[in-house]
């Protein structure tokens, strides 16, 4: 039996389940936040098993009346997926640190109060 | 013959047991050190699966970010967290998370089966055959096999064809900076912002002492 591209959808599909029982399942904030990396990590072994299987293209160059550009779509797209993923992780990261910070031992019970009155 | 058909069968199947058994071993550990070693077994997983693949920049990249810079972050934003602070945004019960992730999956593998992923011959032709407007054109497979992803071809085809996605992500990368120093200023804000509250205060008071 040869690999086909249904190989690569399938592990992405149980790796993205995976990550989906973890965003379910883990209550403490950088274990939900690698949960959702595990769930984009499925999306960017699709985009480059579909660019493996059907990618490269030859497509019109953007300002350039060139027309053979070769270009890989799918590691392209997964390439501004990978940058969209590490600027979620980023911010999520900051706005964690900023709770940390404002949050002291005494204080955490208000912040269980506030999500109480929500 | 496909062109994943020509790729290894064996590495395939150690790169997604590394994977899936880096994810597993994430979500059943319970000490977050642990956590983070079998998170990075899982991505170098990943990053693996993408060379295989022949997407080697990307893997490079992988390699780096996520296998390295972001699983520090991670473990270092996991270390001043005190205070544990819990989310409990999903109330699911354990029972309740597995049968949701199956239900997720099972609908997403019904969906593959069902979809078409090889296209026709006619579409092919159809597609080569319809170079008249040179916008878009699909080389023939046969083509494919083996052609060289090299980090030229990347970097060209970002900067002619995919410019204005580049700098959109380039402007996101600044966005994402400057919110970062918004979110978080340095502590000494923090301090001058209490001394001004403070300085604020005594003023008030102050005035209101002149005025009695």
């Amino acid at each position: 039996m040869h690999l086909t591209v249904n190989h690569f959808v399938v592990l992405a599909i149980v790796l993205f389940c995976l990550g989906l029982y973890g965003v379910m399942r883990r209550r403490d904030f950088v274990s939900v936040l690698m949960s959702l990396e595990l769930m984009a990590n499925a999306v960017l072994i699709n985009l480059t098993a579909f660019n493996r299987a059907w990618g490269i293209e030859i497509t019109k160059g953007a300002f350039s009346t060139a027309f053979n550009v070769y270009s890989a779509v799918g590691q392209i797209f997964a390439m501004f997926a990978f940058l969209i993923i590490v600027a979620e992780t980023v911010i999520g990261l900051a706005i964690f640190v900023a709770v940390c910070r404002e949050t002291g031992a005494d204080e955490i019970e208000e912040l269980r109060e506030l999500k109480d009155e929500r | 013959m496909s062109v994943l058909e020509s790729l290894p069968q064996l590495h395939f199947y150690v790169f997604a047991l590394l994977i899936l058994g880096g994810a597993l071993g994430f979500l059943l550990s319970r000490s977050f050190l642990h956590r983070i070693l079998w998170f990075e077994l899982s991505m170098i997983g990943v990053a693996a699966t993408m060379m295989l693949l022949n997407a080697m920049v990307l893997a490079a990249i992988h390699f780096s970010m996520f296998a390295g810079g972001i699983a520090v972050l991670l473990y270092y934003a996991n270390a001043l967290d005190r205070n544990r602070v819990k989310l409990e945004l999903l109330k699911a019960s354990q029972w309740e998370s597995i049968a949701i992730s199956v239900l997720v999956g099972a609908v997403m593998v019904w969906a593959v089966l069902q979809m078409a992923w090889e296209p026709s011959g006619d579409v092919w032709q159809l597609l080569s055959e319809n170079s008249a407007l040179k916008v878009r054109m699909v080389i023939p497979k046969a083509n494919l096999v083996n052609y060289p992803i090299t980090p030229q071809l990347l970097g060209v085809s970002m900067s002619k064809t995919y410019i204005i996605p580049l700098i959109l992500s380039g402007l996101l990368m600044l966005l994402v900076v400057v919110g970062v120093n918004v979110i978080l200023p340095p502590k000494e804000w923090y301090e001058r912002e209490e001394e001004v509250g403070i300085l604020a205060e005594a003023e008030e008071k102050g005035r209101e002492e002149v005025e009695e």
